[in-house]
């Protein structure tokens, strides 16, 4: 079967199979952002915004994407242009290993994209579902604050 | 990928899926948020049949009553402000501790409900609420929450049956809420969960309702421990005779995550504070 999508602000158009899953198929066609960790929706690594909402790809079947506008850590920012966020996380030290920042950044985006000066306890509730198995949270954190900051000021 | 998995649709009417699902004689299954079913703990199924366009994700308050959709997802009832303030917030309480914030925005109120697990917060809830659910199929009709908690949904309900609302009548008078959900973490699954609904008479108890879940495979009601309430002036004696009631009659057994001491333990001193938590916000 066919599925078109909006994928970082392009369109695209997939063949895959009924029971292929959104993860897969983006690390397929390229996104390699999107990182595969648990595949069981527990750690938040293969995180993509699903029109606006943050959610693990990892569970989502390929097929009920289809019509979907999907963003990716590949949409957030380019080097030239980095997000805040992005900037933010460099700034802060909240990349260690790096393999959960992708997903983090996507959960932080999710949460910013609908509060503009979001409280600890939101932020911390936001990326509940983001691991970071280097256990850099505090950072994490002081990150998504800093972006915040960094929002506010642009 | 799921292997197994050679069919998937996506239609626009409920009819139209009730329609699928009778094609697929029993191996085509309904596909709702989808975190079982990518999970592969559908069951031997080789299609699905997808709700997502159906228009069932509505969250809508009338003047007798709330109604959810069985589409909506966990989160949009966290942010939903009827279904926030619906109960003093019971609803709300019993989906904040659902998932992650990740999974809540894929876990659907319809798969939540049908594809139950042991340790599920909400249909604690929504047995104290008393809710109905909508289901259409050959045969469409309203049944009790509790009644299709009789036995597991999925061997109430037919293959063809599609859940597509849940009502909760809109409570009235002086009434008071309580949800505690008890785990070792923050993320870990519930080893008891307790849901208190109780409706006052100036001291006496008008009438209660208490549901447990995570003891036993589905949440039950206690009809026992109301009856012993109810009608009767609360004091602490009694709500501590009721407790130690619960810990007394409910069977549980011990698992590796707690033994049945340790359970029985829980259930009366979550069932003291729900119903303590209960009469405080009525």
């Amino acid at each position: 079967m066919i599925i078109k999508l909006i994928i970082n602000n392009e369109e695209k158009e997939f063949t895959i199979k009924p029971g292929d899953i959104l993860l897969d198929v983006l690390r397929r066609e390229g996104y390699k952002g999107v990182k595969k960790g648990c595949g069981t929706g527990e750690c938040g690594a293969c995180a993509v915004l699903l029109n606006g909402r943050a959610v693990n790809s990892c569970l989502v079947l390929a097929a009920e994407a289809d019509n979907s506008r999907i963003v990716t850590i590949e949409g957030i920012g380019t080097t030239e242009k980095p997000d805040p966020l992005q900037e933010s996380f460099v700034e802060a030290g909240a990349v260690q290993c790096g393999y959960c920042t992708p997903g983090m950044i996507i959960s932080a985006k999710a949460l910013l994209n609908k509060k503009k000066d979001p409280t600890d306890t939101e932020i911390k509730k936001a990326l509940d579902g983001n691991y970071c198995r280097c256990t850099g949270y505090v950072k994490i954190i002081d990150a998504v604050r800093m972006a915040v900051k960094k929002m506010k000021n642009k | 990928m799921l292997s197994d998995i050679r069919y998937y649709s996506s239609p626009l009417r409920v009819s139209d899926a009730v329609n699928e699902l009778k094609k697929g004689k029993g191996k085509w299954a309904v596909f709702a948020g989808g975190t079982s079913a990518v999970l592969g703990r559908m069951g031997n199924v080789s299609g699905f049949i997808s709700l997502k366009n159906c228009g069932l994700d509505h969250i809508t308050q009338s003047r007798t009553e709330l109604s959810i959709g069985s589409m909506a997802r966990i989160q949009d009832i966290l942010e939903n402000k009827a279904a926030q303030k619906f109960a003093k917030g019971l609803l709300y309480k019993a989906s904040y501790r659902i998932g992650s914030t990740l999974n809540r925005n894929l876990i659907t109120l319809g798969g939540n409900i049908i594809q139950i697990y042991r340790w599920s917060d909400l249909p604690v809830a929504l047995l104290v609420l008393d809710s109905k659910v909508n289901v259409k199929g050959p045969a469409s009709r309203t049944l009790k929450f509790s009644d299709l908690l009789k036995k597991h949904p999925k061997t109430v309900l037919k293959y063809t049956d599609i859940v597509t609302e849940v009502r909760i009548k809109s409570p009235s008078g002086v009434f008071g809420t309580e949800f505690i959900t008890f785990s070792k973490t923050e993320f870990d699954y519930a080893l008891c969960n307790v849901a208190v609904f109780i409706q006052m008479n100036e001291k006496k108890c008008k009438d209660i309702r208490i549901a447990f879940g995570a003891l036993q495979p589905l949440p039950f009601r206690a009809y026992k421990l109301e009856k012993m309430m109810k009608n009767k002036v609360i004091i602490d004696e009694l709500i501590r005779e009721v407790a130690e009631e619960a810990s007394k009659s409910t069977e549980v057994s011990s698992d590796f995550r707690a033994s049945r001491e340790y359970k029985k333990h829980l259930i009366r001193v979550l069932l003291e504070r729900a119903i303590k938590g209960a009469m405080k916000s009525a």
